[in-house]
């Protein structure tokens, strides 16, 4: 967004290869990579790198999400905005970023339905045993017990995470394209008060 | 039928589901839940710190 190149070409590139990197290759890069080379700034915890590794691959996919709700706000309004004498930072935190967020909102929590499933690639960085997240656990039992059982366990309870979700998401979107109910009254704005 | 009959002792032992769904919810929810807000909270700070173009 920024119109600085020197800005715009890190987040391009941060944001192209996380985006393009497979999900259990960039866990093992920053699960194992960072101890690896000697930056084990979460210690022992191996959760705080594989939180890292899915955080930073989920961000790239949540920049992008933010880029285009920003976008997306009708230009018209903010030269309108700014026609009445709002700074371009007011315009943004008063107009933009309102608009922009509430059209976004559907959009991030699929994306956190992409994070739970996620998840389960902690497994690939060895857990201690009360450490252990539903797919670990689910996949120790498998293998104590020789049956594939406890995965299709741990698939329900991922159902039963995602699913709801996934329908609160939907009824959230189909909320937010339905036009407004005229009897809802719409507080006038007080342009001394946007001023202020 | 055989084949159904494998396939469903395979992944279908009622049993087993039963007591892995407990153990889940008691040792795993926790842990899965936990590691999903955190990597969101980081997605969340990465992705308003680094949007693109």
């Amino acid at each position: 967004m920024s119109r600085l190149r020197v800005v715009r070409l890190p987040c391009r590139v941060y944001v192209d290869i996380l985006r393009g990197l497979p999900h259990i290759l960039t866990v093992y890069l920053i699960g194992q990579g960072l101890p690896l080379a000697g930056l084990t700034i979460f210690g022992t915890w191996t959760y705080g790198y594989a939180g890292l590794a899915i955080g930073l691959m989920e961000g790239a996919y949540m920049a992008e999400i933010f880029r285009s709700g920003f976008q997306s706000v009708d230009s018209g309004i903010v030269e309108a905005a700014r026609s009445l004498g709002l700074s371009h930072l007011r315009t943004l935190r008063l107009i933009v970023v309102p608009i922009g967020v509430r059209r976004i909102l559907p959009a991030l929590t699929g994306q956190f339905i992409l994070v739970v499933k996620s998840t389960a690639l902690v497994y690939l960085l060895g857990l201690a045993a009360g450490q252990r997240e539903m797919f670990a656990l689910a996949q120790d039992s498998a293998v104590n017990n020789a049956s594939l059982a406890p995965l299709v366990a741990a698939g329900l309870l991922y159902l039963a995470i995602t699913v709801p979700l996934t329908y609160v998401v939907n009824a959230w979107d189909r909320r937010m394209r339905e036009p407004q109910s005229p009897r809802r009254k719409i507080r006038p704005v007080r342009t001394a008060e946007a001023l202020a | 039928m055989d084949g159904l009959k494998r396939f469903l002792d395979t992944f279908f032992d009622l049993p087993l589901i039963g007591s892995t769904l407990a153990q889940l919810l008691t040792e795993g929810l926790l842990n899965t839940l936990l590691l999903a807000v955190l990597a969101s909270l980081i997605g969340l700070v990465v992705g308003i710190g680094w949007p693109p173009d």
